[in-house]
């Protein structure tokens, strides 16, 4: 809880790349699922992932608001808000990537090959 | 003078108490390689293994180079019947191989394995035995291909080898082997270089060089070293699968037989492209170090320029399925894969606006090193556009396998990183050498090297349009392509030529060039700080990082570190983030199990495409020579 409550400044670094990588892989494989089903899956899920890398973002923007998580006093100030401010717009850049993989089933019939 | 010389005393000798002259004398006597055959066999310098490197790279370069200059000589007219198809699908297939897995990636590691340790201050690279044994096993794969073309068994199958054109039923015989083989051997060498690169980063830099004060050029190495980890298995998968399904009677790539021919590609490119980004990145970070110099002002949006590249780094893995458009695969799938391909463009994008700023907002000086940047911007943005218009299925659809891709990927990968590297070559060429290279010769091959790579293979996307397929040894007289061909050779001519100018300029400038001094540029970066070329030991004292451009912000004297051992190989090992200074560690001395263990594992790859025993029988020498290697031998390193 202390990590939510002030921060991880590596957390969008993290969660950004690993929800956008779940998320392609995840998506590219039920393709032929939600073509048979006809049920709306992908958008669905890159919303769920989208939430992830959001909220990772939304951890390293608290580190940088505070300066940085104080689990370890050696930790210094201009390192701790050089890796929230690197883990802000990394989780940025991949939900912008996923909302527009996301969206791509929204336009596109799944069964067309 | 040597270890004999210097005065007996006891153990642990720290550089506290010694001036200039005695800590120079025992730091050499500890740190330097030893002469002789057995000495140079058993190098673990970084500076000497990465010498190595680039001269075996360069050497691969110019073999790949002859392989396009033969090739465009069969397609300079229609119907030419200088090469017959078997020898020309060798060609291809060796100078792809040769350029990407003996050429490209190699050498953007060999300067890794020489720029980062001196770059963050530190003694050696860490692992350097395993560093050592790296270099033997690409060595051995570059002489395996080669050999084995020259004996015309040289792959056939294009430097991506589909199934089933590589499987047991199309490619009897051992070329496909060949390839198969070749890509164990350099994955095996990238994966070593890799993990030793990472290591020396993160563990190994000088006191106070924080995460926000590495320099560029680190970083780019430090995401490089980790695509290159997680990419560089799949494909050794595939190759390992496709000579189980060769050699073994396995049916892993044969639909027929529950198998699937897909698989193989997925499992290619997963690391193929991501290999376009290995190949590119460190030259994002040379164009980064070479821009700030002569610019001479600190990189303009230093943090936008780190998060371009971990964002190009990971989104690289997002990319594959681009290559494999044409395989049928459902469309909202592909459109995944387009839309990552579209919008790796944003980070790219953003490094260019960074490095235009910073010249914008500096007095550039253009010397040889800038030339050859500013020319990377021109080719790399062009390939980057038809990068783009790739990404689009419909369009992908129609240029797929012709040579508008041709002339895409040469853009990339020219542009992208071999004129970042000649740059580069000329800027550090003063640190290895000591000397200066040639300015004249510099501006010429430059103007040369642009304006025949831009003959040879801007054309190329018209004929790619026209229809030209890729991979073709000729082409009949009535389809027109005949003048567009002889005027891209043309460009190919000229492009070589301004090669062999270049190659002129490293020798001459080796024996004649002006003395170059510690930092002929006034950069600000440390590998400036210690004298050129370097001493065996890189730097006296372990400097002390206060700044980005720390030799900018300590132009009196530069802030050292004290307190290591001067009689063993000692090593300042920091903390990943702070860079703060954290335990004394020593750093392997010179072995030569490294050569012994390469010989056994090449050995065994070698013989693994005539018999799927030969790893049962090579695995006790391999063993025996990873026991001696790691075998405590009394030296003050086994502390």
């Amino acid at each position: 809880m202390r990590a939510v409550q002030v921060g991880t400044s590596w957390a969008g670094l993290l969660a950004g790349p690993v929800a956008w990588a779940a998320s392609t892989q995840a998506n590219y494989s039920l393709v032929q699922w939600q073509c048979v089903n006809r049920i709306p899956i992908i958008p669905i899920l890159a919303l769920c992932f989208l939430a992830v890398a959001v909220a990772g973002g939304l951890l390293s923007w608290r580190a940088w608001q505070r300066g940085g998580a104080s689990f370890k006093p050696e930790r210094e100030l201009s390192t701790e808000r050089f890796v929230a401010m690197l883990g802000m717009m990394v989780a940025a850049l991949f939900a912008l990537v996923i909302v527009i993989q996301g969206a791509a089933s929204l336009i596109l019939d799944e069964c067309i090959r | 003078m040597s270890a004999a010389d210097l005065p007996a005393k006891s153990k642990g000798i720290r550089d506290t108490s010694l001036d200039d002259a005695s800590l120079h004398r025992w730091l050499t006597s500890t740190w330097e390689t030893k002469r002789g055959i057995i000495g140079a066999l058993s190098a673990v310098d970084h500076k000497v293994i990465a010498r190595r490197y680039l001269i075996t790279a360069f050497v691969f370069l110019c073999l790949g180079g002859l392989n396009a200059v033969t090739m465009r000589l069969q397609l300079s007219g229609p119907e030419r019947g200088l090469i017959g198809p078997d020898l020309y699908n060798q060609l291809f297939a060796v100078h792809g191989m040769t350029m990407m897995f003996l050429f490209a990636v190699p050498i953007v590691q060999a300067t890794g394995i020489y720029l980062v340790p001196l770059m963050v201050g530190t003694r050696n690279i860490a692992f350097p035995r395993l560093n050592a044994f790296s270099y033997w096993i690409y060595l051995s794969g570059g002489l395996f291909l080669w050999v084995s073309f020259l004996l015309d068994m040289g792959p056939d199958i294009g430097w991506f080898a589909y199934v089933p054109l590589s499987g047991p039923e199309f490619s009897p015989g051992k070329r496909a082997d060949v390839w198969a083989q070749t890509i164990t051997y350099t994955e095996v060498s990238s994966l070593a270089v890799a993990v030793a690169t990472i290591v020396t980063i993160f563990k190994q830099r000088a006191p106070g060089m924080s995460l926000n004060r590495m320099p560029l050029y680190v970083w780019a190495m430090l995401v490089t070293s980790f695509v290159v980890v997680f990419a560089m298995p799949a494909v050794m998968i595939a190759s390992t699968f496709l000579i189980l399904d060769r050699l073994v009677g396995t049916q892993i790539f044969n639909p027929a037989e529950g198998g699937d021919a897909l698989l193989f590609q997925h499992l290619f490119w997963f690391f193929g492209h991501p290999e376009v980004y290995i190949i590119f990145l460190p030259a994002t970070g040379m164009v980064s170090a070479i821009i700030v110099t002569f610019a001479r002002r600190p990189a303009f949006g230093y943090l936008a320029l780190v998060l371009s590249v971990i964002a190009v780094g990971i989104l690289s893995f997002g990319l594959w399925v681009h290559h494999m458009f044409a395989t049928g695969i459902a469309k909202v799938g592909a459109s995944f894969f387009t839309a990552s391909s579209m919008l790796i463009a944003i980070p790219n994008g953003l490094q260019i606006f960074c490095w235009v700023a910073t010249l914008w907002g500096g007095r550039p000086k253009i010397g040889t090193p800038l030339l050859f940047v500013l020319g990377f911007f021109f080719i790399f943005v062009a390939g980057g556009l038809t990068g783009v218009m790739l990404a689009s299925v419909p369009l992908d659809l129609q240029v797929h396998d012709t040579y508008f891709v041709v002339a895409h990927f040469h853009y990339v990968l020219i542009g992208g990183s071999v004129f970042p590297l000649m740059g580069a070559a000329y800027y550090w060429y003063p640190k290895l050498t000591g000397r200066m290279m040639s300015e004249r010769m510099g501006r010429w091959h430059f103007w040369l090297a642009f304006i025949g790579f831009n003959a040879a293979f801007f054309p190329m996307h018209i004929l790619g349009l026209w229809g030209m397929p890729r991979r073709v040894y000729t082409y009949p007289v009535d389809l027109g392509w005949g003048n567009i061909n002889l005027f891209i050779t043309g460009g190919a001519l000229v492009l070589f030529f301004s090669f062999v100018l270049f190659t002129i300029n490293l020798v001459w400038s080796a024996r004649r060039g002006e003395p170059a001094g510690d930092n002929p540029w006034d950069a600000g970066t440390l590998e400036w700080a210690t004298s050129s070329p370097p001493p065996s030991y890189n730097f006296a004292r372990i400097p002390v990082v206060t700044h980005l451009e720390p030799l900018w912000a300590a132009r009196a004297e530069l802030p050292v570190a004290a307190g290591l051992r001067v009689d063993a190989r000692e090593l300042v090992i920091s903390t990943v983030a702070e860079g703060h200074p954290d335990i004394r560690e020593k750093s392997a001395a010179p072995s030569i199990w490294p050569l012994f263990a390469a010989i056994a594992v090449g050995a065994t790859f070698l013989w693994s495409i005539f018999t799927p025993w030969a790893v049962v029988w090579g695995a006790p020498p391999i063993a025996i020579a990873l026991i001696g290697w790691f075998w405590p031998k009394g030296e003050p390193e086994d502390e």
